[in-house]
């Protein structure tokens, strides 16, 4: 007996697409630019090798406010925005909502001066975000353009046992070349992932990650301004390498938001009051706490969905542990560039020996003068603390493909900052959401230096 | 014993008018030896004999030392100054003066018996002793001739077992004098992994488990210092042996080993070279002729009233055999017809002929295996040279970027300098055993490697020491 499903399949590995099935136009392409740079070509050639890599996909312009508005007013609730990265597009065939997700090796730049050969979706890890509305049917076509196989598993998602994407357990494996599909109702809202489930400690150390963001059915009382999705994930690229290293268990390297390591990140551009919602989702090997400057945030969200309000909390670090999403809330009323970082410190940091011996307090300059005439080149450095570290990084080179341990600029030094750490710039009275440079503060508002210290207090 | 008396008078005439050609003086014995050896060795060998030439050998001497000696120039040197070499040289003195000695017939005897009233008794016997003196003459001029050939043969090859002393001499004291400098970087480096733990230890950053590993390591590097100041002394001491040189004399060798020339070798023909030149080879040819020339006039003496007593002196050495020569004396037949003799000089022949092929395998051999040796060390240099050297620079480096960025520290980054420094010790060695097996190698040619032309051999010395000079 051929089923339904059946047919679906094999016309996709024949070589069909999602133009075989769709008689729609792509109602949600023109309307909805934000999300319409995904839209995957009919790939008539299933080749089962691994394709060149994928250059990195293009990002969206940032939007106005009145771009906001108009997405808000057509499809009933404010689209995400992924920071460095895409929203999957859609289209509408029938009664579905056709997503298509391409695994496939991309090289990304997760900062300049580091490209990394990942393996993700769409051209991009994390894959697009996919977006809908409780109540939808989505129908999510996966194609395999990797070297193995590989499933998706829909995270958190209520769905039919055999949706459940676990490789050889509910379904077969998606062999290289292979398109498979994926239907079912979204009966749920809330913040979700999709990763595979197939070679997943190899597939996710990869990069194989995104979001299902599920919008509720029933509008929220008070609508959200600004909703960012933001993917923390750790990696083993040893310095001098290109490609993550799976078997790592802990000693990880580089640590990104949406794929970037600081300074490689973009920031969240936000007006005064909007009022704003942060998405978290992890996979990685340890949990991320996320901190917020100068606000708290009332968390909202779990996996499982809206938390009643009497239960919010209001948090500054909200813990993502391994395998959970959370949705955090908070009215952006206080302008100025405000970091959003994992507090783990080493989380913010990039590459840096763990076995390095300590430097700190010793006197090493007789040594260290010695050391120089064996060495050509050598610096005793760290002596007194690592932050001259930022400063060595601008003129002493280092290994190649390596971000410096910390890095970034602002007006008044160097920021000393590396992986997960991202800015959230809240400005009065804008309405594009364009990056605004660094916050020119009122007079008075910077600490400033005194002539010596106060006397009687300590 | 008795002889009739006229023919022997004509003959003791015409055995006079042979004799007193040959001269007590070796000049043309050493000129000849020194045209023997031509081309197979460098440089002038000098015979001290107290001449003016001594003088100019002996400025030449101190014009070599004035500047580092080479190997080349070492073995000049020894030439001019090793004293067993003189020695060496004065046996052909010795063997000219045998010659002379042989060439002479025995002065009449002239006894007068008190014993007997009859004279012509007495001269009968003194005209007696004569004419055995007449017979074996030229018999005995003919095996000192022999012997000076010999001699000049042994002469020969002990110059060119000096050569290759002194150069080896040379070569191990110059090695030795390369890898002290390198243990001494490696102890400095050392002393830095130490005194930087010692530092980190103060701070309190550091077990004093890691401090006491590290200047343990310290103090292993400062031992193998010692030993290899010591080895130098030993090594200077034999090279000043060598080459004559005396505690008074202020030398100094070449810093560095010069690279493997460009050339390789065709074992087979070196082969040959070695069985057609080489001196211990001709002479060993040389004692089987002797040996068949014995027998043959053994055989031809055998009934002769005054018998041929020859035979075959023979010493062996480490490295082959070396005949010294037949012997003669004369006995009276009265109860041995000889027959013994020549069964025992079939055998010697035999024996000779037997260990003569034996040599030369051994020469073959020798030649193959110093020539695998040769190749095999010069593979090795090309392979520190071009690959090692070059591949733990890039380590250093790269070592110096990580470090730079902290994820390596000073430890790591020394560890990467002290192997560098040990692979250009390892270099050192497949060098200077390229240049001993070079020298072995032409020892056991016998000769000069064709390519080699002494003395322009071209200096890569930077090259050889992997440049790193300037990192002292």
């Amino acid at each position: 007996m051929i089923t339904r499903r059946d047919l679906l399949a094999r016309a996709a590995v024949a070589g069909g697409s999602a133009a075989l099935l769709s008689r729609t136009p792509l109602a949600a392409q023109e309307q909805d630019p934000h999300a319409g740079h995904q839209m995957p070509a009919a790939h008539a050639d299933h080749q089962p090798k691994m394709a060149a890599p994928a250059s990195r996909r293009t990002l969206p312009p940032p939007p106005t406010r009145s771009d906001i508005a108009g997405w808000r007013r057509d499809l009933g609730y404010t689209p995400v925005t992924t920071p460095d990265g895409v929203t999957a597009k859609w289209r509408m065939n029938g009664a579905w909502k056709e997503f298509h997700l391409v695994a496939e090796e991309i090289e990304q730049e997760f900062a300049p001066g580091m490209t990394v050969k990942v393996w993700g979706y769409n051209g991009g890890s994390p894959g697009p975000t996919i977006e809908a509305v409780e109540g939808d049917n989505v129908r999510i076509f996966v194609t395999n353009r990797l070297p193995e196989h590989t499933t998706i598993h829909w995270h958190g998602i209520f769905l039919p046992n055999g949706m459940d994407g676990v490789g050889g357990m509910l379904q077969p494996h998606i062999k290289p070349g292979e398109t498979y599909v994926y239907e079912f109702k979204l009966r749920q809202h809330g913040t979700f992932m999709y990763h595979p489930h197939a070679d997943e400690m190899v597939q996710m150390a990869l990069g194989m990650m995104g979001f299902v963001v599920v919008h509720p059915k029933k509008p929220l009382a008070e609508p959200i301004d600004r909703d960012f999705c933001i993917f923390p994930h750790m990696w083993a690229i040893h310095p001098g390498t290109y490609r993550p290293d799976p078997s790592v268990m802990l000693d990880f390297d580089i640590f990104t938001l949406n794929g970037r390591a600081y300074p490689g990140t973009s920031p969240l551009i936000i007006r005064q009051n909007d009022r704003v919602r942060l998405r978290f989702a992890n996979v990685s090997m340890t949990s991320h706490p996320m901190h917020i400057h100068g606000h708290r945030m009332w968390v909202v969200e779990t996996d499982g969905g809206q938390i009643p309000r009497s239960a919010w909390v209001p948090e500054s670090s909200l813990n993502i542990v391994n395998g959970q999403t959370r949705a955090a809330d908070f009215v952006a009323d206080v302008p100025g560039d405000w970091p959003l970082h994992c507090h783990k410190t080493h989380h913010a940091m990039n590459a840096m020996g763990h076995e390095v011996p300590n430097p700190i307090g010793a006197d090493l300059r007789e040594v260290g003068a010695r050391v120089s005439e064996l060495i050509e080149g050598y610096t005793t450095m760290g002596t007194a603390g690592m932050a001259e570290h930022a400063e060595h990084a601008e003129h002493m080179a280092g290994p190649e493909n390596t971000l410096p341990m910390m890095a970034g600029t602002g007006p008044y030094g160097p920021i000393e900052m590396g992986g997960m750490f991202t800015m959230m710039k809240i400005r009065a009275g804008i309405d594009s959401y364009q990056d605004p440079g660094w916050y020119d503060h009122p007079e008075g508002t910077v600490a400033w230096k005194v002539d010596s210290a106060p006397e009687g207090l300590i | 014993m008795r002889v009739a008396r006229v023919p022997l008078l004509v003959l003791a005439l015409a055995a006079l008018g042979l004799t007193g050609c040959a001269s007590v003086d070796p000049t043309g014995s050493f000129e000849s030896t020194r045209e023997l050896v031509a081309g197979r060795h460098p440089g002038t060998v000098h015979w001290q004999r107290g001449d003016q030439a001594d003088a100019v050998a002996t400025a030449r001497a101190a014009e070599l030392l004035a500047v580092p000696i080479t190997p080349d120039s070492g073995a000049e040197i020894a030439l001019i100054r090793n004293p067993e070499l003189q020695g060496t040289l004065e046996g052909l003195g010795i063997a000219q003066a045998e010659l002379a000695q042989a060439s002479r017939l025995s002065n009449p005897g002239v006894s007068f018996s008190r014993l007997s009233g009859s004279g012509e008794l007495q001269r009968t016997v003194a005209i007696s002793a004569d004419l055995v003196d007449w017979l074996v003459q030229p018999l005995r001029r003919r095996l000192a001739e022999a012997e000076l050939e010999r001699t000049r043969l042994e002469v020969g090859d002990a110059l060119l077992g000096v050569v290759a002393d002194a150069r080896s001499a040379v070569v191990t004291y110059q090695a030795a004098n390369q890898l002290l400098a390198r243990l001494e970087r490696i102890e400095a480096i050392d002393r830095s992994a130490a005194d930087y733990a010692k530092a980190l230890f103060d701070a309190g950053n550091l077990t004093a488990l890691e401090r006491a590993n590290a200047e343990a390591a310290w103090a292993e590097s400062q031992a193998e210092v010692g030993r290899a100041r010591l080895d130098i002394v030993r090594l200077r001491e034999a090279a000043s042996l060598t080459l004559g040189l005396d505690p008074s004399d202020a030398w100094q060798v070449a810093s560095e080993l010069p690279l493997p020339p460009d050339a390789t070798f065709d074992s087979k023909m070196l082969e040959e070279r070695a069985v057609a030149d080489r001196l211990d080879l001709v002479a060993a040819r040389w004692a089987v002729d002797a040996i068949e020339r014995a027998l043959a006039l053994k055989r031809k003496t055998r009934y002769v009233p005054v018998g041929v007593e020859v035979g075959v002196e023979r010493e062996r050495e480490t490295d082959g055999i070396n005949l010294t020569g037949p012997t003669v004396e004369l006995r009276l037949p009265l109860f041995d017809t000889g027959k013994a003799s020549i069964a025992l000089l079939e055998a010697e022949l035999a024996r000779s002929n037997w260990q003569l092929r034996a040599l030369e395998a051994q020469v073959r051999s020798s030649v193959r295996e110093r020539g695998a040796e040769l190749a095999a060390n010069r593979e090795l240099v090309t392979l520190y040279i071009e690959t090692i050297l070059p591949l733990r620079k890039e380590v250093l480096q790269r070592t110096l970027l990580e470090y730079n960025q902290m994820l390596v520290g000073t430890f790591d980054l020394l560890l990467a300098k002290q192997e560098e420094v040990d692979a250009e010790r390892r270099a050192l060695e497949a060098l200077s055993g390229y240049w001993l097996a070079r020298v072995a190698l032409e020892r056991a040619v016998g000769s000069p490697l064709p390519e080699s032309a002494h003395g322009h051999h071209q200096d890569h010395s930077a090259a050889a020491s992997g440049g790193s000079e300037e990192n002292r």
